[in-house]
């Protein structure tokens, strides 16, 4: 496998012209980015109605909002640049991994000490960012410390204020996107944020590594382990047993992006698509929404293929695709040396 | 005639080594890793104007290495996440020793030697505590482990020895990683880095952080002058276009660092710093930026931009005579001095950091 996309690389030493470049930018934004922070705005707009009908956690409504708001948030998730890094909203939207229980610590206080945060949507956004987004309203929505409790008039509060911040943070990052940051992407210039399009594609590549890079590491990475102990409690929303529908959701959405990224070497598309669909293969064959089967031999080796699956693809775009674009990183550019 | 170097052979093969010393190797000025084709890792020593005076294979990329003072060895350090650091020989070439880090810890890739050399420090990562860890290792007699202190904080980088005071100054990233996330960044939006100044018996004598605004500016990479000031370095891992000043001053006891921000350049340094480093005398600061592509030198009394160029991944900087010696993931070593600049080209492209061997 790696002499066929090394051989690739060698025998076309291509890289985007101009025109290309341009349509690869303007395909990006239409058919990826738009559409996603689209699908996000609209899901939640329905979580903060449904929670302002019932917050009834066990009621028919409330759930599943949140599960398809969350589904939507996931499918943009690596887009962490521009309106999503804007007031740390990403963070404020998905606090995780929580390596040291924050999340918890913090909701218990709030409710301890009933804090009328919650009534107030400007004050709410002063919370830290652990009390605040998707994994905060998992934990009331699915953790049984919580729902035990759901009657209190404070905890319904509570699951407003999250709903209706989310709703908030994911309409405003929606809108910066329309209003502002698509046109900044396809009109860069020397004093804008970005000064050509190989800064442009830069960033849309970086979402791809990083993508990469998180459900590798991090969805598949945690849970994994070492060979000894796996660590099925570290598993991503597996409260709501949504993990493994995480990694689904991140695949799906890193393999258009790399399609659409490739599109000026129809090489480089099928090298990374078919890589993305065995990757997505070895997903469906592992049966278990949170990822708890890691505790077993071969539920672990399966977690650890499709790891190594992702590892590969990381691997040629950076060798291929990078090429490919004419954004090849310098050997002292990786983060955090 | 018997050469030095065939002189020393023959006593390695007698089996009687006297301990050799720099000058042994013909005075090298630097170290630094570096990257040969085929992928191969080389760890390599240079002369004062750059120019290649020996190379040692290493199994993996390396990243700093540290030096000993006196004797003609350093301690290479694997990237991180690694677990082993190698005592090289730097005579031959052949490891002397491995250094494995503790169980559930690993090196951070930067070390550093007391001034007489008899103690080696690294930066280390207790993982599962989330805590940054300063391993303390006797070198008299091959290298030992005997204790570790507390860094003061979270993920710990770059660590210098500040001779007059005998204490650490340590560069306290504030980031959160673990091996089995790879390079993954745990702890972003919650992240606090600072500057920790640590006595060897593990007492936080000074510590500065950021702002709560700049919480995410992570402090890397150091350099001191003789006279204890410290220079640092950050990599801001906010939006790029709103990074605070990446380059600061302090000194132990001082309230605040004192920033230092190249104003019009600023956007071009794209938010991160690779390394940095006073001159001999102390006059200028250089810094590098490797995604940027550039680097400054400013002066360190008025903290006014003296100098710049654009050079393509340029990472490692050190001081030499008057100015700087600056390498290049490309291959270059460049000579700079206030008047121009001389330029070496290597088929190595050079590894983030060079060391200094006469400081």
């Amino acid at each position: 496998m790696r002499l066929t996309y090394l051989a690739l690389m060698v025998v076309i030493p291509a890289t985007v012209f101009a025109q290309e470049r341009a349509s690869i930018v303007n395909n990006v934004v239409d058919n990826h980015i738009l559409v996603r922070f689209a699908a996000l705005a609209n899901a939640v707009v329905e979580l903060k109605k449904e929670s302002e009908q019932s917050c009834e956690v066990l009621g028919i409504n409330l759930r599943p909002a949140f599960n398809k708001a969350f589904d939507a948030w996931i499918s943009a998730g690596h887009l962490r640049f521009g309106p999503t890094e804007y007031f740390d909203r990403g963070f404020a939207l998905s606090f995780w991994p929580d390596t040291r229980g924050r999340i918890n610590r913090t909701l218990n206080s709030l409710i301890s000490e009933l804090d009328p945060v919650v009534d107030d949507p400007e004050e709410f956004m002063t919370v830290s960012v652990a009390g605040r987004g998707f994994f905060a309203l998992e934990m009331l929505l699915y953790d049984s410390n919580f729902i035990n409790n759901s009657e209190s008039d404070y905890l319904c509060r509570l699951i407003r204020a999250i709903s209706r911040d989310i709703s908030s943070i994911s309409t405003n990052i929606h809108n910066d996107w329309e209003k502002q940051f698509a046109h900044l992407l396809r009109n860069p210039n020397p004093e804008g944020i970005y000064r050509n399009e190989e800064e442009v594609l830069r960033a849309l590549f970086t979402s791809l590594a990083t993508g990469l890079e998180f459900t590798s590491d991090l969805h598949l990475g945690r849970p994994l382990g070492t060979i000894d102990r796996s660590r099925p409690n570290r598993a991503e929303a597996r409260r709501s047993s949504r993990s493994q529908r995480h990694v689904e959701l991140s695949l799906l959405a890193l393999r258009e992006l790399s399609f659409m990224l490739s599109e000026s070497n129809s090489d480089t598309t099928m090298l990374l698509d078919s890589s993305f669909a065995k990757a997505q293969a070895s997903l469906a064959l592992v049966d278990s929404p949170d990822l708890s089967t890691v505790v077993e031999p071969e539920g672990q080796m399966k977690l650890q293929e499709i790891r190594n699956q992702l590892e590969q693809i990381r691997e040629m775009i950076n060798q291929v695709l990078a090429q490919d674009l004419g954004i090849a990183a310098g050997f002292n550019s990786l983060d955090g040396d | 005639m018997t050469t030095r170097r065939g002189f020393l052979t023959g006593m390695l093969a007698a089996g009687i080594v006297p301990v050799a010393s720099w000058a042994d190797l013909g005075n090298p000025a630097f170290l630094s890793a570096g990257r040969e084709s085929g992928n191969r890792h080389v760890m390599c020593g240079l002369t004062s104007k750059g120019n290649l005076l020996f190379k040692i294979s290493l199994p993996a990329r390396g990243h700093e290495a540290a030096a000993h003072p006196v004797q003609a060895e350093a301690v290479a350090f694997a990237r991180r996440p690694g677990n082993f650091a190698m005592v090289i020989d730097c005579t031959n070439g052949k490891v002397k020793q491995i250094l494995d880090a503790p169980p559930e810890y690993h090196f951070f890739g930067h070390g550093t030697f007391s001034a007489d050399g008899s103690l080696m420090f690294t930066t280390e990562n207790d993982y599962e505590a989330a805590a940054g860890r300063i391993g303390i290792w006797d070198t008299r007699n091959g290298y030992h482990r005997v204790g570790e202190i507390g860094s003061g904080g979270i993920g710990p980088h770059d660590i210098k020895y500040i001779s007059e005071q005998e204490i650490l100054v340590v560069a306290n990233g504030g980031i959160e990683t673990h091996p089995e996330s790879g390079r993954a960044k745990l702890n972003v939006p919650m992240m606090r880095p600072n500057l920790s100044y640590v006595s060897i018996d593990g007492k936080i004598i000074d510590q500065i952080e950021p702002a709560h605004s700049e919480h995410m500016n992570s402090i890397r990479h150091l350099a001191i002058r003789n006279d204890g000031l410290v220079a640092f370095a950050c990599q801001w891992q906010g939006r790029v276009e709103t990074a605070p000043a990446l380059l600061g001053t302090h000194r132990l006891g001082d309230q605040k660092p004192v920033m230092l921000h190249s104003n019009d350049e600023h956007p071009q340094l794209l938010a991160y710093l690779g390394s940095v480093s006073f001159n001999s005398d102390g006059k200028l600061l250089a810094n590098t930026a490797p995604r940027g592509n550039i680097a400054q030198i400013f002066d360190s009394a008025d903290k006014t931009l003296v100098s710049s160029f654009v050079l393509q991944d340029i990472c490692g900087v050190t001081a030499i005579d008057e100015g700087f010696m600056f390498t290049t993931g490309k291959g270059l070593a460049r000579y700079w001095t206030g008047e121009g600049f001389t330029d070496v080209k290597h088929d190595i492209e050079w590894d983030n950091h060079l060391v200094n061997l006469n400081s």
